[in-house]
């Protein structure tokens, strides 16, 4: 059949369903601006109810400005909407506790995460903030398996912790820091104690 | 971190690491034993020695079973630990304390970390001559332990104490499905017996 001869059908284009996308306008704390999909913002609770009581409409979003996330920079929020989007539309965990579970790190997410420990750890602050809970789960996991195989001295360096001389020693200084005399009483009790005197009291 | 990110760590981390996490500081010492997180510990040996006391801990990772090794030395002036195989060389120094309060703490902690019933509790008693025929001599001299004579009936003994007063301690009782022990004095054995049956 020739394209001249085939037949003509109408098409109805109201018909067609049409997927409509609506992307939200978030703001980081150092001002950066993100714009998510609805799908992706599912993964967030947080986020998703903070969308549906605002009730906004495909102008809104354009016309008011960028919800503002307050406690998040724009760094660790781009990691954050980079994995929302890569994630999006699949079914969010519920953890009741009942069943262990065993947490895959896929090879996206683990990608996502070689990133430096301060910028991990914030990155799971934010998680825990904005209530992603498979996020949370995978990089939760991933700091966990950082613990493997090592020493206690080296996840002292792996979770920036000090030890505790370290940190008997830093709270010393506070409290000197807060309160200079006490320094100054304490030498002059143990220049007195050189000396072979008694004690103050 | 929050407390619920705390906890969801300490979840996925096997016993093996949340052991050596108790040494890294103060505030996450407090934090493991105040959260106690659960672990999937099937059984505990301990090896108790005339220099140092060992606890082998399987543990059941990804449907297998994992052995790990803690060896606690009596060191000079405090005490060593010795993680996994004397041949993988990952000793610490720990603190000026007893080599035996140390083992204690964490012993609270592996027993605290089954919720269920334990497969199997071992105990199990090793002669310095045992040991050497264990592990090899350049080792047994790397850490001093020819010099080192120690006192075997007072580890046992420390060892026998431990388990009874953990077991004293607890609100529910301890399960555990097979008890192996190796005892040289029967008294030890029929004191302990004592505590844990008249307790639970």
């Amino acid at each position: 059949m020739s394209v001249e001869n085939a037949p003509v059908v109408d098409v109805d284009e109201a018909a067609i369903p049409v997927e409509k996308k609506m992307y939200y306008r978030f703001e980081s704390n150092d001002k950066k601006e993100f714009r998510v999909s609805e799908l992706a913002i599912q993964q967030s609770e947080t986020l998703n109810r903070l969308v549906e009581a605002m009730g906004y409409t495909s102008e809104d979003v354009e016309n008011k400005p960028a919800i503002a996330i307050e406690n998040i920079d724009g760094k660790t929020l781009k990691l954050v909407f980079q994995w929302c989007e890569h994630h999006k539309g699949e079914a969010i965990p519920v953890d009741d506790g009942s069943v262990p579970k065993i947490v895959e790190i896929p090879e996206f997410d683990a990608k996502l995460m070689d990133i430096d420990n301060g910028l991990l750890f914030k990155l799971i602050w934010a998680a825990d903030y904005l209530n992603i809970v498979q996020l949370l789960n995978v990089s939760c996991k991933k700091v966990a398996n950082m613990a493997q195989g090592k020493t206690p001295a080296q996840l002292r360096r792996v979770y920036l912790l000090p030890s505790d001389e370290e940190d008997e020693a830093a709270k010393r200084a506070a409290q000197e820091a807060q309160d200079p005399r006490a320094r100054e009483v304490e030498e002059e009790f143990e220049e007195r104690k050189r000396q072979g005197g008694n004690s103050f009291f | 971190m929050p407390d619920l990110v705390m906890r969801k760590i300490l979840k996925d981390c096997d016993l093996f690491s949340i052991l050596k996490l108790r040494k890294v500081c103060r505030g996450f010492r407090d934090f493991i034993n105040h959260t106690k997180p659960e672990s999937t510990l099937e059984c505990i040996t301990l090896y108790v020695c005339p220099n140092e006391i060992e606890m082998a801990l399987e543990i059941l990772k990804n449907g297998n079973l994992e052995i790990h090794h803690v060896v606690y030395l009596k060191h000079f002036n405090g005490c060593t630990i010795q993680y996994e195989s004397y041949k993988k060389e990952k000793y610490i120094k720990f603190g000026n304390d007893d080599f035996r309060n140390v083992f204690f703490n964490d012993l609270k902690a592996v027993l605290d970390s089954r919720g269920s019933t334990l497969k199997r509790f071992e105990l199990r008693v090793e002669s310095k001559f045992q040991r050497f025929l264990d592990f090899n001599c350049w080792d047994m001299f790397k850490l001093d332990l020819w010099k080192n004579e120690g006192d075997f009936d007072e580890n046992l003994a420390f060892t026998l104490k431990s388990v009874g007063d953990y077991l004293k301690s607890r609100v529910q009782p301890f399960k555990v499905a097979f008890i192996f022990m190796e005892i040289e004095k029967q008294e030890g054995l029929m004191q302990w017996l004592h505590t844990s049956i008249q307790n639970h």
